[in-house]
């Protein structure tokens, strides 16, 4: 079945990106990375979508691959590997959240960005989780 | 049975992207690929500032008329200020041309100035890298610059769009000098602080003295503000001291930039 929802992420993660470039003085979250991360946390299955928009991201922010997009590609299946161990839950979720967007900071982005960014995709990754959860029901 | 991503085991998945993300970033091709990227996003981030322009041009209009009359007044006065500031640089060039002929000195390279407006910045903390628009042609290695001093180094064109690297972008380094001494020192970026290359403890200038481009290398136009000391401290067993020091320009609150091209020799 398809989905609109893949391309119109793809599509607010490319507007969030030129708003990060457009206002890099100002103290903001990175919005692609929010979307992108809030999309792969909420539906796994969307790897295929979610992180080559991840090298896209790192590659016009930080002018190498070498950003979020490896801890990014890991994320899916550490998560599910997770999942197989202790049983689905949030706190490995959000653990490796934390984990993933941590080049952030060495990337010259400051704490409060970062803070910033955690605290959008935190409801994001609800909205979208809700949105898929009605979708599949 | 273990787990396959599309028939394949996720290790080589992996280890086939580690290769290719290795291969990216060595290669030349890979290398421009963030400034390429950059510029592919220009015509969306000059849409999203759109409608800022277009506030900033209706509130134009109702702007008092006595203020735009002073202000161009202002502008007036400036532009005849400038034309004999012009007017005293040609004499000047002239004798400096003369000057150089009887010393047999070779040709200084000529800079053309151009404005560029600040399309857009890199969201780090200092922005280290920026996005241009010019009215003239900019070309890869042309010198950019504020009022208060050196901004970086165009790194990639396309048409009136370039992408900039500043002077804290760590690939960049900057012949420089002390107006009025022999010192001769490379500055170059490390993220939110410039580092002083080959300064020797003995000649090291002291905190807040201003380093000047040398125009040494031909790439930067000399005599343009570069850096301000912050710290000076010795080294252990080196003849050179460690020196710290921080942009004179603030490119992060500027709106237009000077663009300095290399005039084509005939």
């Amino acid at each position: 079945m398809f989905s609109p929802l893949p391309p119109v992420l793809l599509m607010l993660a490319a507007v969030g990106l030129a708003l990060s470039l457009a206002t890099g003085g100002l103290l903001q979250p990175d919005w692609a990375l929010a979307v992108l991360l809030a999309a792969l946390l909420a539906r796994h299955s969307l790897w295929p979508w979610i992180l080559p928009a991840l090298l896209v991201h790192d590659l016009a922010l930080y002018w190498t691959p070498w950003g979020v997009f490896p801890l990014a590609c890991l994320l899916p299946a550490i998560v599910l590997s997770l999942d197989d161990q202790i049983g689905p839950g949030l706190p490995q979720r959000m653990g490796m959240l934390l984990i993933v967007s941590l080049p952030m900071l060495q990337y010259g982005s400051g704490v409060m960005q970062w803070v910033l960014t955690l605290l959008l995709c935190a409801p994001l990754w609800h909205v979208l989780a809700r949105i898929y959860d009605r979708q599949y029901a | 049975m273990p787990r396959r991503w599309l028939g394949i085991r996720p290790w080589i998945w992996l280890a086939t992207l580690l290769v290719l993300l290795v291969a990216v970033q060595q290669s030349p091709l890979g290398q421009q690929l963030g400034p390429r990227v950059n510029l592919f996003f220009t015509p969306l981030v000059g849409a999203l500032q759109a409608p800022g322009i277009w506030w900033n041009d209706i509130s134009q209009w109702f702007t008092g008329r006595v203020q735009i009359q002073h202000e161009l007044l202002d502008l007036r006065r400036r532009v005849q200020q400038q034309s004999f500031i012009e007017q005293e640089r040609d004499a000047l060039r002239a004798e400096n041309i003369q000057l150089r002929s009887l010393l047999a000195l070779p040709e200084l390279p000529d800079y053309i100035w151009h404005a560029a407006k600040v399309l857009g910045r890199s969201p780090d903390k200092m922005s280290q890298r920026l996005m241009l628009k010019a009215q003239m042609q900019i070309n890869p290695d042309d010198a950019v610059a504020s009022s208060e001093g050196l901004v970086g180094l165009v790194d990639s064109v396309s048409g009136h769009l370039a992408v900039v690297r500043t002077i804290l972008d760590a690939s960049l380094a900057v012949p420089a000098t002390l107006p009025g001494s022999g010192l001769a020192v490379l500055v170059r970026g490390q993220g939110e602080r410039l580092l002083v290359d080959f300064v020797p403890f003995d000649k090291a200038p002291e905190a807040g003295s201003v380093l000047v481009t040398s125009g040494a290398g031909g790439i930067f136009p000399p005599g343009i503000p570069l850096a301000r000391i912050l710290s000076v401290r010795a080294v252990a067993g080196s003849v050179f001291a460690d020196v710290e020091a921080e942009p004179t320009a603030h490119w992060r609150r500027d709106a237009w930039l000077s663009v300095a091209s290399q005039q084509q020799q005939p």
